[in-house]
């Protein structure tokens, strides 16, 4: 039987191959592999929803530990990595829930992040060194994510640094589609009502520097 | 005028809108300050957003090492686990009886190879000795050809020289013509 099933199999297997093997054989390998091809962007995903890279490292730990636990649930019509997006960003809800409670009960002075804390325009504290501004400008923009509602920030992490189409967030969020679009939207209003005041005081330079990450076909100019 | 709904731009914003609707959305923008503003406050933000980079995993130069480490850790811990254990568990040895029993058999297998030297060296001595013969043989044999050879061509050198005294005597011979007998006058 194993045999059987193994010989079509062989080569290149997707990662709906490789989590059936997992779900049926325990294939211990084809999971190291999905862990392989998977670890990065979940760690980013986890990394961003927490704004913090070693709760982001500790969760992406968890997501794969979970991945392994809930294998016998996980069924080949859906796509390997929209099961995997879910495990985790559960686990960022539950993990920010958690963070919130401790807050809650210890007080605003203990909390461990300054997440919640109002943000100072940095800019104007800047030196001249360019790269120094634009690592401020990253952490005030870290700040203002971290300040949005968990709801928004999940799509908005999604669609901008996954760069996810809308219709696959709807699959992953179970929503529909025009629920993603107006989630994205009060996401844009509110970073814009964030960010636009604090950045008119920045050099003037900043502006031209091309950002890096955004494919430029995303826009329509 | 009639404005977009914010949600509505959003997917043309990431080039994701069909084509009717991106027509539309453009052709507002071209009529409307209030949304390319809107708009282009989106597109900053935006873009701005690229400023946040997440720390990249990068794993020491040990912890890239950690797995050949390991594997050689268990390798070292096996081989002196076996070695001890070895060690441990081996029987004392009696030196004399080991001794009583070793001696018989290295006597017996030092004498099979004396036995097997001594055969060695006796045949390689008889392959020289018969190699030097044939070559003194042969020298003897070349020595005699070599005379024989000066015999017979001096034989054949003074056949020749005979034969050819024979021949220019055969010759004169032929030439040789009687004298004519004077007629004796009549008595």
């Amino acid at each position: 039987m194993n045999g059987i099933l193994t010989f079509p199999l062989l080569g290149a297997r997707t990662d709906e191959e490789a989590m059936w093997r997992v779900k049926l054989y325990d294939d211990h390998r084809e999971f190291d592999r999905l862990v392989k091809r998977w670890q990065e962007p979940i760690r980013r995903l986890c990394e961003r929803m927490l704004g913090d890279a070693h709760r982001g490292e500790d969760l992406k730990q968890d997501t794969f530990l979970r991945l392994f636990e809930k294998r016998k649930a996980y069924q080949p019509k859906s796509r390997f990595s929209t099961f995997l997006w879910r495990i985790a960003l559960n686990l960022c809800y539950d993990e920010l829930r958690r963070l919130k409670r401790r807050r809650e009960v210890l007080g605003p002075a203990e909390a461990e992040t300054g997440d919640e804390a109002t943000v100072e325009p940095i800019a104007e504290t800047a030196g001249p060194d360019a790269l120094t501004v634009k690592l401020e400008e990253g952490e005030m923009v870290r700040r203002a994510v971290m300040q949005l509602p968990e709801i928004y920030r999940a799509v908005i992490i999604l669609r901008h640094y996954e760069d996810m189409k809308l219709a696959q967030i709807a699959d992953i969020l179970e929503i529909p589609e025009g629920t993603v679009n107006s989630r994205m939207a009060e996401a844009l209003v509110r970073l814009s009502r964030m960010l636009e005041p604090k950045l008119k005081s920045a050099p003037a330079h900043l502006s031209a520097i091309d950002p890096l990450n955004m494919p430029k076909e995303s826009f329509v100019l | 005028m009639n404005h977009p709904k914010p949600e509505e731009w959003v997917p043309y914003l990431y080039g994701e809108a069909n084509s009717v609707a991106r027509e539309e959305l453009a052709a507002h923008l071209r009529t409307c300050a209030q949304c390319r503003e809107e708009v282009e406050t989106w597109k900053r933000s935006l873009h701005r957003l690229d400023t946040w980079k997440v720390t990249r995993a990068r794993r020491r130069p040990w912890e890239r090492m950690a797995p050949f480490v390991q594997w050689a850790a268990a390798a070292a811990i096996i081989l002196t686990a076996g070695i001890a254990i070895g060690r441990a568990t081996a029987p004392k040895i009696d030196t004399d009886k080991l001794r009583a029993s070793l001696v018989p058999e290295l006597r017996s297998d030092l004498q099979q190879e004396t036995a097997a030297l001594v055969r060695q060296e006796v045949a390689r001595a008889a392959t020289l000795t018969l190699a030097s013969s044939r070559r003194y043989t042969d020298r003897i044999g070349q020595q005699i050809y070599g005379s024989l050879k000066k015999e017979v061509e001096t034989l054949a050198v003074n056949a020749a020289v005979g034969l050819r005294n024979t021949a220019e005597q055969l010759v004169q011979v032929a030439d040789y013509q009687e004298p004519a007998i004077q007629p004796t006058p009549d008595r």
